[in-house]
């Protein structure tokens, strides 16, 4: 059940491409189904914090301290020793494809949602992904 | 029960002038689309081929210079990839928004992966070999069996109109896919204008609508109006028939009334005649009398010879013949003219007085008679023979009742007029006006019917064409009679 809802957001999101609403509803949608800690606990980028600040399921924080669950964003300069090994959800294919933490991503390419997950970083995190995101996975 | 209201003959031409305005606005309107649609159609099929052609030479440029393998020529060479992606970015344009080269890594995968990438923005670039899954997969991957272009318009993705997918085939096998995704920016335009156009087409649309309806209201309003003023002038014509049928009536009663009135004149006036005729007999028979008494007297004294009996008989034979005379006369007078004739007054008058002369004479009234007309009339010799009797007759009468010394009736006729005047005194001025109304008199209720003058009047006027009038002059009545001359 959980797979379609999943794929329904998916599309539905898609069906109204770049449209924040949308967006916001596919990540509250998708992480909380990788991520069992309620609310999560996010340190994320200028971009993504005007995206998720709406959100009640997201606890974002300022600074990224030890109980930050993850990163949600593009790029993160200085991050603090507690925070280097976080798991990050990219907002760019740039970023996911180095950032080494990067466990998955959702950005947009030629009009087109993309979804993308590293199953090596995921399985570094012990993270379990939902049947339906696998395909997905490069 | 609703009365049905009949439809006009105006009233089906309205509806008919409106229905054709509304058919033609709505068959326009359906042309109108469908050419709209038409032109929107033109437009992509020129953008496809306009495409197919750049695309094809972007195929026959990367075919040139890779060596069948196009995804290991395009990795072993990063310069390759750049002077490839630098012809790509210079047909980017505000219409083709994006222009890339995908392959799949192998005929199982689910994605597909860049090769070369016309964006000029870094951020909107990918990256050689980056995954790429588009919305509708199994379309895109089709291409690999069809082996041809092919195209697909999108309504999910922002931004983008059409994707346009070129196949490379390299013996045989799609090698790698050129793809043009259009932008909506020069597709809206068209669109925008052809939504204005149909906006405004569907005001003129409600507009003709509205005039529709109008027309046919008024048509209604309209047929109901002619319809109330045929109904009224069915209730008038009805109403017209009824008066026309009782003026009819009224006529014929006033007919029967005259023929009457007629009737009772003459019944009159033969009472008068009866007695003008015993004045005039009275003469002869008392001249056959005594030449009967003579011939008596004469046989018995013997003294009667042939000679004399001859002379006597001839005589007695005048006199019969007389009175022969007198009654054609009388016979003729109340025998009615049914066709005009030729008459003068002069034969008019000499016919009336050989009736009443003699009669008016003994009364000792002075017929004074200068006639001096030769006129010919053409008309009708009895009527006027009575109406000049009737004056005669009343100028007599008013004489005798008032005692007039020197009584005196003066005939004259000059032209076409004949004048009948008395020395009675004349009419008093407060009946003049009167003396012709039927049933009117001035004289005894036994010696007048009151239809004399009015018949007279009647006659002249209306039977003969001509004119009655009636003045006073110094000493009494004067009557005129002016007929119209016989034409030559």
């Amino acid at each position: 059940m959980k797979r379609y809802i999943l794929l329904f957001l998916f599309f539905y999101t898609a069906l109204f491409a770049k449209s924040n609403q949308y967006e916001l509803k596919l990540y509250t949608q998708l992480l909380p189904s990788i991520f069992v800690q309620k609310p999560l606990v996010v340190f994320v980028d200028e971009e993504t914090k005007v995206l998720l600040k709406e959100s009640k399921l997201f606890h974002i924080v300022n600074e990224c301290t030890q109980e930050v669950t993850l990163l949600i964003g593009k790029h993160f300069d200085r991050l603090s020793p507690a925070c280097q090994d976080k798991p990050q959800f990219s907002t760019t294919y740039r970023s996911f494809k180095n950032d080494l933490n990067s466990f998955g991503a959702f950005y947009w390419r030629k009009g087109r949602p993309q979804i993308r997950f590293q199953q090596e970083v995921i399985d570094r995190y012990n993270l379990r992904l939902p049947e339906s995101l696998k395909r997905y996975i490069r | 029960m609703m009365k049905r209201l009949k439809i006009h003959k105006s009233s089906y031409i309205f509806n008919a002038i409106a229905t054709a305005i509304l058919v033609g606005v709505f068959g326009i309107y359906y042309l109108f689309g469908q050419t709209s649609e038409r032109i929107k159609q033109e437009n992509l099929h020129a953008n496809i081929d306009y495409i197919e052609s750049i695309t094809s030479n972007i195929a026959q440029k990367i075919e040139s210079v890779t060596s069948g393998n196009i995804y290991a020529s395009l990795k072993s060479s990063h310069a390759l990839r750049e002077s490839l992606e630098e012809d790509l970015r210079f047909l980017v344009t505000n219409r083709y928004k994006y222009i890339y080269v995908v392959d799949k890594k192998s005929p199982e995968s689910k994605s597909f992966r860049f090769l070369l990438d016309g964006a000029k923005n870094l951020e909107e670039k990918s990256e050689f070999g980056e995954v790429f899954t588009p919305l509708n997969f199994e379309e895109w991957n089709s291409i690999y069996r069809l082996k041809k272009p092919l195209y697909f318009q999108h309504k999910e993705i922002e931004s983008i109109w059409l994707t346009y997918l070129k196949p490379i085939v390299v013996d045989g096998e799609v090698e790698a896919i050129i793809v043009v995704d259009f932008s909506l920016e020069g597709h809206n335009a068209i669109v925008a204008s052809f939504a204005k156009l149909n906006q405004s087409f569907e005001i003129a649309v409600f507009f003709f609508i509205l005039i529709f309806f109008v027309i046919i209201t008024f048509s209604y309003i309209d047929n109901k109006r002619l319809y109330e003023i045929e109904s009224q002038s069915k209730e008038i014509i009805a109403f017209n028939d009824t008066l026309q049928a009782k003026v009819k009536e009224e006529l014929a009663k006033n007919r029967q009334k005259d023929q009457q009135i007629i009737q009772q004149s003459r019944l009159a006036q033969m009472g008068e005649m009866v007695s003008m005729i015993a004045h005039q007999w009275r003469q002869p028979l008392s001249a056959i009398s005594s030449t009967s008494a003579t011939m008596t007297l004469q046989a018995s004294l013997e003294s009667l010879d042939y000679k004399k009996t001859i002379e006597l008989s001839n005589k007695i034979s005048n006199y019969a013949q007389h009175l022969s005379s007198t009654i054609d006369d009388f016979r003729d007078f109340f025998k009615p003219n049914k066709t005009k004739q030729n008459t003068t007054y002069t034969v008019l008058i000499e016919s009336v007085l050989s009736i009443i002369e003699t009669s008016i004479n003994n009364k000792n009234i002075d017929i004074v008679k200068r006639l001096n007309s030769d006129e010919i009339f053409y008309s009708y010799p009895n009527e006027l023979k009575q109406v000049i009797l009737n004056l005669i007759k009343n100028a007599e009468d008013v004489l005798i009742e008032k005692e007039v010394q020197e009584p005196m009736i003066i005939i004259e006729t000059q032209g076409n007029v004949l004048k009948i005047s008395d020395n009675g005194g004349g009419i008093p001025e407060e009946i003049k006006d009167k003396i012709f109304d039927p049933y009117f008199s001035t004289k005894l209720e036994k010696e007048g019917t009151g239809l004399g003058l009015y018949m007279s009047k009647m006659i002249i006027e209306e039977h003969c064409g001509g004119e009655l009038r009636v003045e006073n002059t110094e000493v009494g009545a004067l009557f005129t009679i002016t007929l119209e001359s016989k034409e030559d």
